[in-house]
């Protein structure tokens, strides 16, 4: 029978924490024998670390692990890696598993492209490894600058209890002594990478001064030529070279640029005109991954221009032989392959912010500077989208706290605060001040110059656009263009041909008074920047607060005054009808990537293509990309644009229009718009109106204050 | 009365009158003021003023009346000065904006459960009925009725309001057979609405001038230069 001493000396055995010795035994489950070296160079050179691998195994079997793999077998197998033969890098025999995956593979790269490295991983943390043996200390396993693969491969052999092996002993990280020594084995490897960086990056610098080839991709119509080989079998790369094929690209893509005047233009031309960077011959096939080409669209006649490897283009100066690299420029360092004057001008257009297009014309929208949400601590200005006509409050947004607060169309909004700021506003007694400053302006000679300013203005811009669509190389779109321009100049000639006209007798008082007594009811009628303008002038900001179904505005006065504008929100249609059914939406899935855009309204007749756009979005299924190359043989004639100019403002569909001109609807609406065709009035459905009501704060709070005495 | 006597002596008061009451300058302004007595003209404010029988006391007043503007403002000024009322002008027209605005709101809502016609004409009488003597009787049964003082008009305005707008048709109910009781007040606010619904324009109440600075004088020198934008 067991006495109380054996009792609590067993209880205290079972207990007790394991000894260092115990947690440092060997063989445990089974030994990893993980070969890396970090180039390809040394696993040819390197003989002598190379064959230490094999004397790991040698220690492995003597540790106690069990295989029938043999010393003299491993070094003639590493041998005939070295020698570049095309045998299997992984041994694994019993208890042994030798993986030369790695040779010639940097420590800096993580687990993803270390084959050796992942597969040690994944059988560590599925319980396999007792073991890992490697040459030296963690260097073998990670050189990670970051320190993060280190640690992490530590805490990965301390949680599966894992010991690494060295010819210098046996360590295991889950003692924390062994934890110290192995971590600074992993700092130290940090730090010598960090030294060589710094080493590198001087030895690149000096060659990037010397306007030397410093690994960063060659230009377009570059090569960079080799000065000779390294015994590593390593390229030394000498200065850049012109590549003619590849320099006539870059002339004719740059020429393109300054002829179209815009990279989107330009970019469709090429494509349309089929003008790509042709692939590299086999004899600079080395070239494909040194050249910045590496990184254009790729199809099977070469590399695709797009608007944004042009602006890359148009912006790079080495296209004119200077050298940029960091902090270094050197003028004249290699021969320059574009006409300086052809660089400066695409470099102009392509860096040019000056807004383009339908952009050019936008007026900023009414109240624009004067909204702020006061649903923040402090009121946050709206955000105007000019071009959807919407506000927006984006600080949470901004912020990455939520979504934005505040997203409404601008006639909910500015409609009911126009309406209530002219209500309250009356200009009148100021006619006779304003008449003066007319009749002043008008004795400097420039009251109807103004006008005929503005619009000799509009003229030359219309004429300036119409020119940059000058030498598409098509006679008729050619001819065209060249009509457009004609009638914008003559129309422009006989502005300026104009008499001045003597005015002063226009401008009398009634005229004035007449104008600011009417201001109300012409306000939308004058462009926005004098509208705001006005506003600004007249208001010190309005403070909204909001909810999802009204907003209160609150419009102060620079006068001092306030008023209350408590908006309704118009609230949308989402009745349980209208919402998108499971089986449309798999028919959608179905045929929306594939079918016609008439297959789709016949078999979602219910929903407008707007709304399945959307909801293709939000289901993230695409249309499959068709190329579409301008029909330059279809060019609208002068008969064609009056027909559609007269069906279209009759009112007639657009469907019905295409059918009858032999066009898409696209290009019909697209055309309408271009000349300008208005629609009748009324055709097309009101929009929904905001309802409101007003409150003049200063006149209630002075009811209120003396409410009292009476 | 082809000389306007009646309107140019409003016209020409009116300014003193509005300093005098203390009613701000952007409340019921002068150019409005002028513009609506002008579309007035003296034949229908003499007409509305006949059913109270107020129609021969001005118009014996505007025969007295002297063309000379110095003169006439100092009959104003000396009127402004002495008359009692003046004091209540400003509550009342308060009040009266006051329930307007209260009473308007619930109707756009849809939500007044009275008469709006009832409503106005009330209103309007209670706000006119404590500047004339013939307005006493009426106001003291409409005060009795809403258990208030008649001296206090604008109390009275704000009283029937509340009960209008929380829709207490007892209250308003004998209010209004308080007023059909009195057949005079009755035609003058019949002859008051013919007069609103054929007037042409609608004169504000209010009306914010604000200082004029060049930068003002500017942008609108620039929109009449410009003119408005045909194509829009």
């Amino acid at each position: 029978m067991i006495d109380l001493d054996e009792l609590i000396r067993s209880i205290k055995v079972s207990r007790s924490i394991p000894s260092e010795e115990d947690l440092r035994s060997l063989p445990y489950k089974k030994a990893f024998i993980y070969g890396r070296v970090s180039s390809q160079g040394q696993v040819r050179e390197s003989h002598e670390s190379i064959m230490e691998i094999a004397r790991l195994l040698a220690i492995a079997m003597k540790d106690g692990y069990h295989t029938t793999l043999d010393t003299d077998e491993v070094e003639s197998w590493l041998q005939s890696i070295q020698n570049g033969a095309d045998v299997s890098r992984v041994l694994e025999e019993s208890d042994v598993i030798i993986d030369c995956r790695d040779l010639g593979l940097s420590g800096s790269l993580g687990e993803d492209k270390r084959p050796g490295l992942h597969d040690l991983w994944e059988r560590v943390a599925g319980g396999e490894i007792g073991a890992v043996y490697l040459t030296e200390g963690m260097s073998r396993l990670s050189r990670d600058r970051d320190r993060v693969l280190g640690y992490k491969l530590l805490k990965l052999l301390k949680e599966h209890k894992c010991r690494i092996r060295t010819p210098e002993g046996i360590y295991n990280p889950a003692i924390p002594r062994d934890w110290e020594n192995l971590a600074d084995d992993i700092e130290d490897s940090a730090d010598e990478m960090k030294k060589l960086g710094i080493r590198l990056g001087r030895r690149r610098a000096s060659k990037a001064a010397e306007g030397r080839h410093v690994g960063n991709p060659v230009s377009p119509g570059y090569i960079v030529t080799i000065e000779g080989q390294r015994r590593d079998g390593s390229y030394i790369l000498g200065k850049w070279e012109p590549y003619p094929p590849h320099q006539e690209t870059v002339i004719e893509v740059l020429t393109e640029l300054v002829r179209q005047g815009s990279l989107h233009k330009a970019a469709q031309a090429l494509n349309a005109k089929r003008v790509f960077f042709s692939f590299f011959p086999q004899t600079l096939k080395y070239m494909e991954t040194r050249s910045a080409l590496r990184q254009y669209l790729k199809d099977d006649m070469g590399y695709r221009i797009t608007p944004y490897t042009l602006k890359g283009l148009a912006t790079n100066p080495k296209l004119i032989g200077i050298w940029e690299w960091m902090d270094v420029l050197i003028e004249n360092n290699h021969p320059g392959i574009v006409p300086k004057d052809l660089f400066l001008q695409a470099y102009d257009i392509a860096t040019s912010k000056k807004p383009r297009g339908r952009a050019a014309y936008a007026e900023p929208m009414e109240w624009v500077g004067l909204l702020y949400c006061c649903n923040h601590d402090e009121p946050r200005q709206l955000s105007a989208n000019n071009k959807r006509k919407q506000w927006a409050c984006n600080y949470d947004y901004k912020m990455g706290r939520a979504s934005r607060c505040l997203y409404v169309n601008d006639h909910i909004l500015t409609t009911p605060l126009t309406s209530e700021f002219l209500s309250c506003l009356d200009l009148t007694p100021h006619a006779q001040a304003v008449m003066e400053k007319l009749r002043q302006e008008v004795n400097d000679h420039n009251f109807e110059e103004s006008r005929n300013r503005r619009q000799e203005a509009e003229l030359k811009s219309r004429i300036a656009n119409l020119e940059r669509y000058l030498g598409s190389g098509d006679a008729k779109r050619e001819e065209t263009y060249w009509r457009l321009i004609n009638e914008a100049r003559i129309e422009l000639d006989t502005l300026q041909r104009k008499p001045a006209s003597t005015t002063s007798a226009s401008v009398d008082v009634e005229r004035v008074a007449h104008f600011l007594e009417n201001l109300e009811g012409n306000w939308q009628r004058y462009p926005s920047r004098l509208r705001n303008r006005l506003l600004t002038l007249l208001v010190n900001r309005v403070d909204l607060r909001h909810d999802q179904n009204s907003i209160e505005a609150t419009i102060i006065w620079k006068a001092g005054f306030e008023q209350r504008v408590r908006i309704k929100r118009p609230t949308a249609h989402f009745t349980k009808e209208s919402q998108w059914q499971p089986e449309e939406d798999k028919l959608l899935a179905m045929l929306w990537p594939s079918s016609s855009r008439e297959t789709l309204a016949a078999a979602l007749p219910a929903r407008p293509w707007a709304a399945m756009n959307q909801r293709a979005s939000r289901l993230k299924i695409r249309r499959r990309w068709e190329k579409k190359t301008p029909d330059l043989a279809h060019l609208w004639t002068e008969e064609e644009e009056k027909r559609l100019k007269e069906l279209y403002t009759q009112g007639v569909s657009v469907k019905e229009i295409a059918r009858k001109l032999g066009r898409s609807e696209q290009a019909i609406k697209s055309r309408a718009s271009i000349i300008s065709a208005p629609r009748p009035k009324g055709f097309y459905p009101r929009k929904i109106e905001p309802t409101w009501e007003s409150e003049n704060i200063k006149v209630m709070q002075e009811s209120t204050s003396r409410s009292g005495r009476w | 009365m082809s000389e306007q006597r009646i309107t140019k002596w409003l016209e020409n008061g009116y300014p003193m009158f509005k300093e005098h009451s203390g009613l701000p300058a952007y409340l019921l302004p002068e150019r409005s003021f002028s513009s609506f007595v002008d579309q007035l003209g003296d034949n229908r404010i003499l007409e509305i003023s006949r059913p109270l029988n107020l129609d021969i006391e001005i118009s014996s007043h505007a025969e007295k009346l002297t063309e000379a503007d110095e003169l006439q403002n100092k009959v104003w000024h000396e009127a402004c000065l002495h008359w009692p009322l003046l004091v209540i002008v400003e509550p009342v027209i308060y009040s009266l904006l006051d329930a307007c605005d209260r009473i308007v709101s619930q109707f756009d809502r849809g939500k007044l459960e009275v008469d709006p016609v009832i409503v106005c004409r009330n209103l309007m009488i209670l706000a006119f009925a404590p500047f004339v003597p013939q307005g006493r009787p009426i106001l003291e049964e409409i005060a009795a009725v809403l258990d208030s003082n008649h001296t206090y008009p604008a109390e009275l305005i704000t009283q029937f309001a509340d009960a209008a707008v929380r829709g207490d048709f007892v209250a308003v109910t004998r209010v209004n057979d308080c007023i059909s009781n009195h057949q005079q007040w009755i035609a003058w606010f019949g002859e008051l609405q013919k007069q609103a619904i054929s007037f042409p324009h609608n004169p504000r109440l209010i009306a914010i001038t604000p200082p004029l600075s060049d930068g003002i004088a500017d942008v609108l020198a620039t929109m009449i230069k410009e003119g408005p934008n045909d194509r829009s």
